[in-house]
């Protein structure tokens, strides 16, 4: 009996063999890809970045290019890290998603950057998410809080600032809670970064058994506001949440102004809050525009943050001609974040090493009361959201 | 094959089952594998080319505006979704191979541009190529604007997407085979057993009858009846049937053997005789009844191993004869064996061949037959005395005649002395020498005499008849001459000798000499024939017979009488001349010998007696 089962068992591993034979191929070239060292130079580390420089979104990138270079001066100033200085490749993509995915591959492959930084908005970024996952690339600090570049979890985007759910979250939060309003109108951009924010307005909406009561929409690049603005004037909506840039949500606010139509209005960050501020004038008045970093301006009253202080200290000893913002701040700490990471990947610095020393930062201060705090399988670094509200053209932080 | 063979039959099955399946599992595997590759691979060809077209045809306008950007976004939704598995990478490039777009993110691949740049792009083909150590199906799709080519766009297919899709579908079938497998695997198991079961429970009952237990049969008949209900008509049925008719037939044969076994055992055991089991070549007894121990004196267990030949001499020649089958011989009559005190006894020894314990063997009975020796020689002495008493006057003349002589010889000595005469020297000392002979001539009668009716015993001599006859010519010729009856004595001086006893042989030949002078007489007297009588003894050999003929001109045998002449008591004579033994005893003395005795006659004009002899050659005579 047991040589027939002996035999059995050689048949089975026989027939195993014949069936699956050729299956084993080696293991593709990828997989066991050596670390990669791409971007590192003897005297430097060279760091790309694809973001809007020009165009309607223009102010964004440039804020945030801003706000990051200024910290990278510093450093560089400072000697660079570990003897290497950062080097910058910045294009600009125009906030098109098309231009920002040739752009991106054109730093991986002909620019041979070490790690991309500072993307500005949800189509784009997205866009590239394929790129970034083939070439095993690391993306620091995103200009967004789309959910996509947070679920599913990627190694390779290095998330710091809040996401979009969360600010929608707290936007219904304060519209709901704090307001007690139930009538919640949505104004967003007809993108994936509308849509992200839609979705998280909808998700918060539902945990208070509330649906939007009508939702509008525009054309990202256009100023097309008038139909959604129509149907949300129609809904007599006692808020709305507006996921969209400046110029039209700016735009959108003053038509209802002009309307006679003044419920609350709710930005999130990405809208570019200090640019809005100044297009809405005083029609700006009590417009709350929910933010993922503090207000990047000294508070004569109280004792200022010491990283808002670093980054108006930097900006101003680089860029004189520029105002603090929260975008600029934003880039900032993206820089902070950056630099902080490439310090603990050491000399023999690759990307895999990158990532891992990005993991290993934990409850880190940035100066902001705020602390940031990765993990593995965790790449979202804050979660804090603030509230702001327009007063007299100012951006004033509110409880 | 050998390891095959040595299988059980319910293995035999059960492998040549599993066999079976697994040759059929691989067959279905290698077909549905060759299936699905050719068309797995074709599918992805199609589907590239679909690719390849859709995206030619929304970059037309930017492959004329050379708008790298919207080309490169066209190229990677190419590879979105799940054609990211499919699709290794697309390019687009314009009529002269440069590209302008493609999808490579970590570095180009050596060889790629010249792929590109040696492409037939003006029309559509897939050519099988190797980038980065995959294999890929390598699409060309030409870009058109009116009649001519503006570029291509070129797709790698990845040629591992169909291994695993093939491994995926391979997992699913494999458990499919495997269970099938395992159920086969139980399933033949079961028919193994069930086919094999009434088998081999067959074989046990045989194994048990084998040991001689017959008993098992009543239970065989009860388990059948209770666990194979289901199974009656099939062949181990049937096989089962025969078995047990045969087991019955089986049983009554053993059983009638036991019976004659036990019949002939208790012949062995009382019978009357010795009888012994000896083996054929050596002469070793092998078994030995209750009866010869008690005739021989010894135990058994003496008996057994011994060699028969130490009980008594026996002729090798003869008890190792050519036997036909389940014949039984006499082979030897009247031999002495001889007890464990010394004491001799006479046997005949009567064998047959036969079988015991897987061994060729003899039966030899030796029947006790001392006391009818006894009697013969008792019978054969009185025969002999009668023969004397009616010679008494022949041989008292005959003893008469020297005395006779002797007397006048004395006589006329006497008589010479009283006369005082001077006898003659011659005449004294033929008177003497005569003398002398005469008592010679007188004591030799009475020698003759008195060996002729001492009692003989069985010994075996080697003897020349010729002696024989010559002695009883001596004893008896001169009264037969007296009665007018011609003795003519025809002796072969050459002839062998035989194996037997002179005293005996004499006996015979005395009576053989007796009768025919008693038939002479008869017819004479009888006849009033006047031819004068006439016996003739002759000696003669021929091939390994040695013949004694006596024949006689008598009265000769009524052919009526022929058949009686040699049982005992039967006699034509008148009362108290003859007490019919004579011829019987004759007969019985030439068969102890091995000889044989015929007669042949002519009522009124003779009788004539053969006694034939086997002729024993000794070296000596092998010469003759």
């Amino acid at each position: 009996m047991i040589l027939i089962l002996k035999g059995f068992i050689y048949s089975f591993c026989l027939f195993f063999l014949l069936f699956y034979g050729g299956a084993c191929t080696p293991p593709k070239q990828s997989d066991i890809m050596p670390e990669n060292r791409t971007g590192i130079k003897t005297e430097e580390i060279l760091i790309g970045s694809s973001l809007a420089l020009g165009g309607h979104a223009g102010y964004l990138g440039t804020q945030m290019l801003q706000g990051a270079m200024s910290y990278i001066h510093h450093i560089n100033e400072k000697g660079g890290i570990h003897k290497r200085k950062l080097k910058l490749i910045a294009l600009d993509d125009r906030y098109n998603p098309t231009q920002c995915l040739y752009n991106t591959q054109k730093l991986i492959l002909e620019n041979q950057v070490f790690a991309l930084f500072c993307y500005v908005g949800t189509p784009t970024t997205v866009r590239i998410i394929p790129l970034v996952s083939e070439a095993r690339i690391p993306l620091v600090g995103m200009f967004t809080g789309a959910n996509r570049l947070r679920q599913p979890v990627n190694r390779y985007l290095i998330n710091i600032r809040a996401s979009y759910y969360k600010e929608t979250q707290a936007a219904v939060d304060l519209i709901v809670k704090k307001r007690n309003l139930d009538k919640v109108a949505v104004f967003y951009q007809y993108d994936e970064y509308g849509f992200d924010g839609l979705r998280g307005t909808e998700i918060a909406l539902k945990k208070y058994g509330l649906i939007p009561v009508a939702k509008g929409s525009y054309v990202r690049g256009t100023l097309d506001v008038e139909a959604g603005l129509e149907k949300i004037i129609q809904s007599e909506a006692q808020a709305v949440v507006m996921i969209g840039t400046y110029d039209s949500c700016a735009k959108f606010i003053n038509l209802a102004k002009e309307s006679n139509f003044s419920p609350l209005f709710h930005n999130v960050s990405f809208v570019g809050s200090k640019e809005l501020a100044r297009r809405l004038g005083k029609n700006g008045e009590g417009v709350i525009v929910t933010q993922v970093v503090p207000p990047p301006n000294f508070d004569r009253t109280k004792e200022s943050l010491p990283g808002v202080k670093e980054y108006i200290t930097l900006l101003n000893t680089y860029y004189p001609n520029s105002k603090p913002s929260f975008v600029g701040l934003e880039g900032y700490l993206n820089a902070r974040i950056l630099t902080e990471g490439l310090k603990r990947a050491g000399q023999d610095i690759t990307r895999e090493k990158f990532i891992t020393a990005i993991e290993s930062i934990h409850q880190y201060d940035l100066g902001i009361k705020n602390p940031l705090s990765f993990g593995i399988n965790d790449y979202q670094g804050l979660d804090e959201v603030y509230y702001t509200m327009i007063k007299q053209g100012e951006l004033v932080l509110i409880k | 094959m050998n390891i095959i063979n040595k299988l059980t039959l319910k293995n035999k099955i059960f492998v040549s089952c599993l066999g079976f399946i697994l040759l059929v599992s691989i067959l279905i595997a290698l077909f549905t594998r060759s299936l699905l590759i050719t068309g797995l691979t074709s599918e992805l060809k199609k589907r590239g080319i679909g690719i390849a077209q859709s995206i030619a045809d929304s970059s037309r306008v930017y492959i004329l505006t050379k708008n790298r950007a919207e080309l490169t976004a066209l190229a990677y939704d190419a590879k979105l979704g799940n054609r990211k598995d499919i699709v290794k990478y697309l390019i687009i490039s314009d009529n002269q191979g440069n590209i302008l777009a493609h999808t490579f993110t970590k570095g180009f691949p050596l060889n790629i541009k010249t792929i590109v740049k040696n492409q037939d792009y003006t029309k559509e083909h897939i050519t099988s190529i190797d980038v980065d150590r995959d294999s890929v199906f390598h699409v060309v799709v030409p870009v058109e604007e009116g009649i001519y080519t503006v570029g291509s766009v070129q797709v790698g297919l990845e040629k591992q997407h169909i291994e695993k899709l093939i491994s995926n579908l391979r997992l699913v079938f494999l458990s499919f085979l495997s269970m099938v497998s395992v159920i086969f695997f139980f399933l033949s198991h079961r028919l193994a057993l069930h086919i094999t079961k009434p088998v081999s429970s067959l074989i046990r009952y045989t194994d048990q009858l084998t040991k001689g237990n017959f008993n098992i049969m009543s239970n065989y008949d009860l388990d059948k009846e209770n666990s194979e209900a289901g199974a009656k008509d099939d062949e181990i049925a049937k096989l089962t049937n025969s078995f047990i008719k045969m087991t019955s037939q089986l049983k009554q044969s053993t059983d009638k053997l036991k019976e004659s076994q036990r019949k002939y055992r208790s012949l062995f055991q009382s019978g009357p005789n010795p009888i012994f089991v000896v083996n054929k070549k050596t002469f070793e007894i092998l078994d030995a009844n209750p009866n010869s121990t008690e005739l021989f004196g010894y135990d058994r267990e003496e008996l057994i191993g011994m060699s028969l030949s130490t009980l008594g001499s026996l002729d090798d020649g003869k008890i190792t004869p050519e036997y036909s089958e389940s014949e039984t011989m006499v082979i030897s009559s009247k031999v002495k064996f001889y007890k464990k005190n010394g004491g001799s006894v006479f046997v005949n020894i009567h064998s047959s061949p036969s079988e015991y314990r897987n061994e060729d063997v003899i039966i030899v009975a030796a029947t006790d037959i001392t006391e009818l020796v006894e009697k013969d020689s008792q019978l054969i002495q009185a025969s002999k005395m009668t023969n004397l008493e009616k010679m008494s006057a022949g041989i008292a003349h005959e003893i008469n005649q020297p005395l006779n002589a002797i007397k006048m010889g004395s006589e006329y000595l006497c008589m010479m002395d009283e006369r005082k005469k001077k006898i003659e020297e011659v005449d004294r000392r033929m008177v003497l020498t005569q003398i002398s002979s005469q008592v010679s001539r007188a004591a030799e009668i009475v020698g003759r005499l008195k060996t002729f009716s001492r009692k003989a015993d069985f010994a075996r001599e080697v003897i020349n008849v010729n002696n024989c006859i010559r002695s009883v010519n001596k004893i008896i010729g001169r009264q037969i001459t007296l009665q007018n009856i011609d003795l003519i004595l025809d002796l072969n001086e050459s002839i062998p000798s035989i194996l037997a006893h002179n005293n005996r042989m004499e006996q015979v030949i005395f009576n053989l000499v007796t009768n025919a002078r008693d038939a002479v007489n008869e017819r004479i007297e009888l006849l009033k024939d006047i031819e004068k009588g006439k016996i003739t003894i002759s000696s003669f050999f021929d091939h390994k017979t040695v013949c004694i003929d006596v024949s006689d001109n008598g009265a000769g045998i009524e052919s009526d009488q022929m058949d009686s002449i040699f049982e005992s008591f039967y006699t034509t004579k008148e009362m108290g001349e003859g007490l019919g033994l004579g011829l019987p005893i004759i007969q019985g003395i030439v068969r102890d010998y091995n000889g044989n005795i015929s007669v042949k006659s002519t009522p009124g004009s003779g009788t004539h007696f053969r006694i034939m002899f086997p002729a024993h050659w000794t070296g000596k005579d092998d010469v003759v």
